[in-house]
């Protein structure tokens, strides 16, 4: 177990790596790296803070040299500040990342609570309205686009019913304003659940120790619960590195379409005023953030099922 | 009489049944083949199906509704304050009514005008957007846009992520010496984009290298060539322990020849099935990346961008958000449908992709 722990993390850690280098040298690749600081028709920066920006980013020495300096920056926290209002990058993304991390348990909350009990019901009444209903709740949330699901969200619910508030994280925290953003970052990986755990389910009521205990006259809920759910959840369980890669593309659009004030409308204001080091921060983070998910995924699958840790 | 009975029913065979044709849409996916042959031909030949030129602004038609909508019967509030109307104006209404209708500053000697959205007409099927643009033009040429964004970049991630798994599967072969090592590499490679959340690398690019029609190329192709790599390698390792390529090597074939020529046939289900398969979510990433405002730029119509567009004016006009998004729902749905009817028919192997 210990030896197969030691592979993930070196994994990791190659995988974080990699990250690094490749954000590193994108702000190379474009000559001077000083250019991405500048704004559009070239001001934004002072001759001063130009010569400063020079120094900081060590750009006398060797690029290997510059990449050195960065990185042990970068592992200390220091991402540079960010272009628009001068605040270090790590403030900002700190302040941030409470909305994201509410939004996202709530997202979860739902994407469990909905795609694993229908994925369950779909299954044992197979060919019922139930699966009918389940399948149909899986194909829409894997195909409709995110962001439309918000707006038209914002349309039915607030525009025209008026049953809920249009968007945005209140001060105070009402349950309110959370059903909306989090069915919207939800839905997708609810699909994921509800298909995985319909189809382990299945195989696994399929499988000759169910028939045998139903055999044996063990009554229905034991066989169902005790014998094939427990067998069957291990599938979805390591479902949840794909969860969170849909909810880091999710949490962007989301934030976005109701105004959240978290990482992923962070992203896009990024995107929006050109900020370079904001940008390149929220992409390590959430690759750190996906590798430990990722890490703990494979560790916990490998405790629950044997066969992972010796295959 | 029994071949004459059995004659008689084979020519009535020639009517399908009701029976027959359930059959056939059962076995086939007609539907999604349906949408998506019509969507590539309105997309493809945009200009010849669009009533308006996209780009086309007309102000005094802005937000008129979709041909279906008919008047409101009660007027709505649209401006607050404007000149003195004269006093046998029929919308005027109290101040107290304005108070509470929401103008909640409205005074004495305001006018509150009252009027009515337009109704639709067949002239903009789709209705208009905010400057008065036909919807159903701009849904048309972004339909347009994202077939060509998706097939440019699908083909050129298909021929990379291919290359890569052909080279990958066959390496040692080609390269005695260090094909392992090469094999190792690529696969390693392949794993770690796996790793790294791609949206948020394509949103670094876009900064570094400027929002362009491009760029957007190049990462959707970068999106699309990872998923090919590991199950064409697959591929490649079962075949290439075949008697058929132990005997064009024996023959005097060369590694190329018999990689592209005798093992690449082989592929090509698995392939074709993969690529169906990520084409949805390739659209779903365009969608996304024009919603974000990272994408196809404006005034170029894409759905991603229309939807970001409408959804500053949901309240009077829905349908500008609506109807691309209705596009991008169609398309990919049937895509999956296509791409999972594929996989059944053609690699059923590849069932453990989901």
């Amino acid at each position: 177990m210990s030896r197969f722990i030691i592979r993930r993390i070196s994994y990791m850690l190659v995988t974080m790596m990699v990250a690094t280098l490749l954000v590193f040298s994108l702000s190379r690749i474009v000559g001077d790296p000083r250019l991405l600081y500048v704004q559009e028709g070239g001001y934004g920066l002072s001759p001063e803070a130009w010569d400063a920006l020079g120094i900081k980013l060590h750009l006398d020495k060797p690029v290997a040299v510059q990449y050195l300096y960065w990185l042990k920056d970068a592992v200390r926290g220091d991402l540079g500040d960010s272009m628009l209002d001068r605040k270090p990058v790590v403030e900002i993304m700190y302040d941030a990342t409470g909305a994201t991390l509410q939004l996202a348990f709530f997202g979860w909350m739902f994407a469990t609570l909905v795609g694993i009990p229908l994925g369950v019901l779909s299954a044992v009444k197979r060919g019922s309205v139930w699966d009918y209903m389940g399948r149909g709740v899986a194909l829409l949330g894997q195909t409709l686009p995110v962001f439309w699901v918000g707006i038209m969200g914002i349309l039915v619910f607030s525009v025209q019913l008026g049953w809920l508030p249009v968007g945005t994280r209140p001060e105070e925290f009402s349950l309110k304003h959370y059903i909306m953003p989090a069915i919207t970052l939800g839905w997708f990986s609810a699909a994921g659940y509800l298909r995985l755990t319909r189809s382990a389910m299945l195989d696994v009521m399929d499988s000759e120790y169910v028939k045998l205990a139903r055999a044996k006259g063990v009554n229905a809920t034991m066989v169902l619960w005790k014998h094939a759910f427990r067998n069957a959840i291990i599938a979805p369980l390591t479902f949840s590195s794909l969860v969170l890669a849909g909810f880091i593309t999710g949490a962007i659009v989301t934030e976005t379409v109701f105004s959240w004030p978290g990482l992923g409308r962070l992203a896009f204001t990024a995107v929006d005023d050109n900020d370079f080091p904001v940008m390149v921060g929220l992409m390590l983070l959430f690759t750190f953030m996906f590798l430990i998910v990722n890490l703990f995924t494979d560790i916990l699958y490998a405790y629950v099922d044997p066969r992972i840790r010796y295959g | 009489m029994a071949e004459v009975t059995s004659n008689l029913r084979r020519s009535r065979l020639v009517v399908p049944s009701w029976g027959q044709i359930g059959y056939v849409l059962r076995r086939w996916p007609v539907g999604p083949i349906v949408i998506l042959v019509i969507l590539i031909v309105v997309g493809a030949f945009a200009p010849l199906f669009a009533p308006y030129d996209p780009l086309l602004i007309d102000l005094p038609a802005r937000n008129t509704p979709p041909f279906w909508v008919e008047a409101e019967t009660e007027p709505r509030l649209v401006a607050q304050r404007v000149d003195k109307l004269s006093s046998e104006d029929r919308d005027k209404i109290s101040l107290r009514d304005a108070r509470k209708k929401g103008f909640t500053e409205a005074e004495v000697g305001d006018t509150i005008v009252l009027t009515v959205r337009p109704v639709g007409s067949f002239s903009h099927l789709f209705g208009t957007d905010q400057t008065g643009r036909d919807v159903l033009s701009r849904w048309i040429f972004g339909a347009r846009v994202s077939l060509m964004v998706t097939a440019v970049s699908l083909t050129s991630g298909l021929v990379i992520g291919v290359a890569m798994g052909l080279i990958a599967g066959y390496a040692d072969q080609i390269f005695p010496k260090y094909g392992k090592h090469l094999d190792e590499l690529i696969m390693r490679i392949v794993e770690i984009t796996f790793a790294i959340p791609t949206i948020l690398v394509a949103l670094v690019i876009v900064i570094v290298f400027g929002k362009s029609f491009f760029i957007l190329l190049a990462l959707l192709a970068f999106v699309a060539w990872n998923a090919f790599p590991r199950n064409v390698r697959a591929e490649v390792l079962t075949l290439k322990t075949s008697d058929y390529v132990a005997l064009a090597k024996i023959s005097g074939a060369s590694s190329f020849r018999i990689l592209f020529v005798h093992i690449f046939p082989g592929v090509i289900n698995t392939v074709l099935v993969i690529a169906t398969l990520r084409v949805g979510q390739l659209i779903l990433i365009e969608a996304i990346l024009s919603f974000l405002g990272a994408g196809v730029q404006p005034p170029k119509p894409a759905w991603g961008a229309m939807v970001a567009d409408g959804r500053e004016y949901l309240g009077d006009a829905w349908w500008i958000a609506m109807f691309p998004g209705m596009g991008i729902f169609l398309v990919v749905v049937s895509l999956n449908f296509l791409g999972d009817w594929m996989r059944d028919r053609f690699d059923p192997r590849l069932r453990q992709l989901d």
